[in-house]
């Protein structure tokens, strides 16, 4: 099971926000400054949008990208909208998981990737792990938080909350296979409306993560909406690592071996 | 430029911060290279290691591995002196990176939960496993050592910490070159030489200090071998990264990991030189000593902080390449210039494709696909076949274990599937919804009854999602859209 975002339709109401907010009782955000602040009068917002949290993170696990980019053709108006709700990707090959040393992270039975937070000891290694920066740390609870894809409804076979609070549909949760027909049957629509720069992101299984089980259609390049190009996950290169750390932990022991050798004929 | 109200009058700063990045080069008409980025914003976390703790533990680890090592091969030897400062910093190292990394932790007393799993996937769940024994061990031949109790047995440690020595000084390196920060993910095959010898260094820097001139021979060795070799693996490290487009190698050069590199590279220098030239002279050798100790220390520092800095200053993940036409400033050759890699993809503006592909970038390049019939996010459904939906069904992903081989094989292994233990639930709120979830009424559970008197807005997925569609296509009809 997983999301299919198609931002075409997202109109920026930041519905999903809000709903993951209140059923995962998710606490306050600090805003794309950090001001925290809750005052009305000083909003943090970022740049001239009208995006109030920035990116994702352990305080917010749905966040409304507010593109404001140049239009396409001369005079098709001053500027796209482009806004789309961000989440966790809930990776095929997901590097958080991969690097926990704890288990905290798991693969549930939905195919999506939870922290445990009773297990989650807060060492951190998930963060730098994850290719697309959406996993952090709660600084004042020290576990790390994301996205659970509602894993406490969908066990219930409810539909998670951001989905169902989306009133445009632009969030849809369903099994990937479907989501991926549905996606690819849009994008043909969009294509043939003369919309030639819709593309689909994270949808195909032989990318560096194995395929995200979040994916989405977006009206620009990803690097526009914050998302990177062509993630991979970290652990593909692991094996090289682990051998080359091998060889360096072998040669240190020779190495001072020899020194003591050397030592032994003088 | 946090503003409170947006100006939707000033067209000029509509746009989002495309051009930040852009810079021309001398007698270039074209910009070197375009950022584009969400407001600027780093893609990646900054990761969430503590300062002090993290390079301390990088350290002290590798300090205390090379000198379990030193201490048994001095034991042999007949060199007494030496054991027993090797000993000594053996133990201390390995206490003082215990306690660095329980710090370290967002919840010091879930520290044992690091030997929760042993998971070969996650250098952390490894290195834990390589530094419980190797602190018990170390710390057994150390007491043995001050108190003289049963010297045999303190032997017998010493020899099982030096079996965990090597490893623990050279794990580190795995550790932070698996991650996603180009600035140590791409330095993985120059980190573990560095590592390790920066270990070597130090152990060898305590040796100096402690052991009395007539045993150093081995030591005064070492200290300048591996100071060699360490200042060679920061150049070939530097090197690597050089090549790279993005500036990865900026994050070694410049604010404090280049501050802590300039240092690291002076401290080693004299260091080994001192050690050599001095070895005749107790003070010489302890000064040494203390420069390739603390040169180590500067050259953890230097890598940790690199890393810091390559996380915040990446806003973006795409480079364009310098190489670029004049034209490429034109909208339509911008959004050419941004396909990203020479990988076949979708080109909706094939005569603007006289812009060379832009260099690969570091992390996020797209690998050859496993399979030849795969084409990268082309969006064509060339590999997504029946495998791919049997593997995230789940239940059915042995069967694709041997086309995928490595990572599913790894996958299972780190607990990567769902195991019905009981510590498996939502979270610790005394207000948790789940109970609400599992209310019956008369026999049904409440959520069936409500899906019942609420039907359409809790339906079953399939069914909303069905709903969903026709909803979309009807809206999109019924407004005439370009959808």
């Amino acid at each position: 099971m997983g999301f299919f975002t198609d931002t075409s339709v997202c109109i920026g109401c930041k519905a999903c926000e809000v709903a993951c907010k209140v059923w995962n009782q998710v606490p306050a955000d600090a805003g794309p400054t950090g001001s925290g602040t809750s005052d009305l009068a000083e909003l943090d917002l970022l740049g001239m949008s009208y995006d109030n949290t920035g990116d994702l993170g352990a305080n917010t696990w749905r966040h409304v990208a507010f593109v404001e980019a140049p239009p396409r053709t001369p005079g098709a108006g001053d500027v796209r909208w482009l806004m789309s709700s961000d989440v966790c990707k809930h990776c095929t090959h997901a590097a958080c998981l991969d690097v926990c040393p704890t288990g905290a992270l798991i693969r549930t039975e939905f195919e999506t990737v939870y922290v445990q937070p009773d297990v989650c000891n807060g060492c951190g290694y998930c963060v730098p792990a994850c290719p697309y920066g959406v996993i952090d740390v709660r600084p004042d609870d020290g576990r790390a938080f994301k996205c659970t894809l509602c894993y406490d409804r969908t066990k219930h076979g409810l539909t998670p909350a951001c989905a169902q609070a989306c009133p445009t549909e632009s969030i849809q949760y369903g099994p990937l296979d479907e989501l991926r027909e549905r996606a690819d049957r849009r994008l043909e629509q969009l294509k043939a409306a003369g919309v030639a720069e819709a593309q689909l992101y994270g949808r195909d299984p032989g990318d560096g993560v194995g395929g995200d089980g979040a994916f989405f259609l977006l009206l620009d390049e990803p690097e526009v909406y914050g998302l990177p190009p062509d993630p991979v996950v970290t652990t593909r290169d692991l094996p090289g690592m682990w051998k080359r750390a091998a060889a360096a932990a072998a040669g240190l022991a020779v190495a001072v071996a020899v020194a003591f050798v050397e030592g032994r004929r003088r | 430029m946090t503003s409170g109200t947006p100006e939707p009058a000033d067209k000029s700063r509509v746009e989002p911060r495309r051009k930040r990045g852009r810079k021309r080069i001398k007698g270039s008409m074209v910009p070197e290279a375009e950022f584009t980025s969400y407001y600027g914003r780093p893609i990646l976390k900054r990761p969430t290691w503590k300062n002090p703790d993290i390079p301390v533990y990088l350290w002290a680890g590798g300090m205390a591995g090379t000198s379990s090592v030193l201490a048994v091969l001095a034991d042999t030897t007949g060199r007494p002196a030496l054991r027993r400062g090797a000993r000594l910093v053996a133990a201390g190292g390995a206490i003082v990176g215990t306690v660095a990394l329980i710090h370290d932790l967002g919840r010091p007393s879930r520290f044992l939960n690091m030997l929760r799993v042993v998971k070969p996937t996650s250098p952390l769940s490894v290195g834990s496993w390589i530094l419980a024994p190797y602190a018990g061990l170390a710390s057994a031949a150390a007491a043995s050592e001050i108190t003289g109790i049963a010297p045999r047995l303190g032997k017998q440690a010493g020899w099982g910490a030096a079996l965990f020595g090597p490893p623990l000084a050279s794990y580190t390196a795995v550790l932070v070159s698996d991650t996603a920060i180009p600035a140590w993910h791409e330095a993985r095959d120059e980190l573990p030489v560095l590592f390790v010898s920066s270990a070597a260094a130090a152990g060898a820097g305590a040796g100096l200090l402690l052991a009395a001139t007539p045993e150093n021979g081995p030591v005064v060795r070492l200290g300048a071998v591996a100071a060699g070799i360490e200042l060679a693996a920061g150049k070939a490290l530097e090197k690597r990264l050089d090549g790279l487009p993005g500036g990865v190698v900026d994050a070694y050069r410049t604010g404090k990991a280049g501050r802590w590199n300039r240092a690291a590279h002076v401290l080693t220098t004299l260091g080994g030189l001192g050690a050599l030239l001095a070895r005749r002279s107790r003070a010489g050798s302890a000064l040494a000593g203390l420069a390739l100790t603390a040169g180590s220390l500067a050259t953890r520092f230097a890598v940790f902080e690199a890393g810091i800095q390559s996380a915040a200053t990446r806003s973006t993940s795409s480079r364009r390449s310098a190489s670029g036409s004049p034209a490429a400033s034109a909208p339509t050759a911008r959004a050419a210039g941004w396909r990203r890699n020479a990988a076949p993809r979708r080109s909706p503006a094939p005569d603007t494709c006289s812009i060379a592909p832009p260099a690969p970038h570091p992390t996020n390049v797209i690998r050859p696909a496993r399979s030849a019939t795969s084409c990268p996010r082309t969006g064509l459904p060339l590999q997504h076949g029946p495998h791919h939906l049997a593997h995230r069904t789940g239940g059915a992903r042995s069967t694709t274990s041997a086309k995928r081989s490595w990572f599913d094989q790894r996958r299972t292994r780190a607990l990567g599937e769902l195991e019905p233990c009981p510590d498996v639930h939502v979270d610790h709120y005394s207000d948790d919804l789940e109970p609400f979830l599992l209310v019956e009424v008369g026999g049904h559970p409440l959520v069936d009854l409500l899906e019942i008197l609420t039907r359409g807005s809790v339906s079953s997925p399939g069914e909303r999602l069905g709903i969903a569609q026709s909803r979309l296509l009807r809206v999109a009809e019924q407004a005439g859209l370009p959808p």
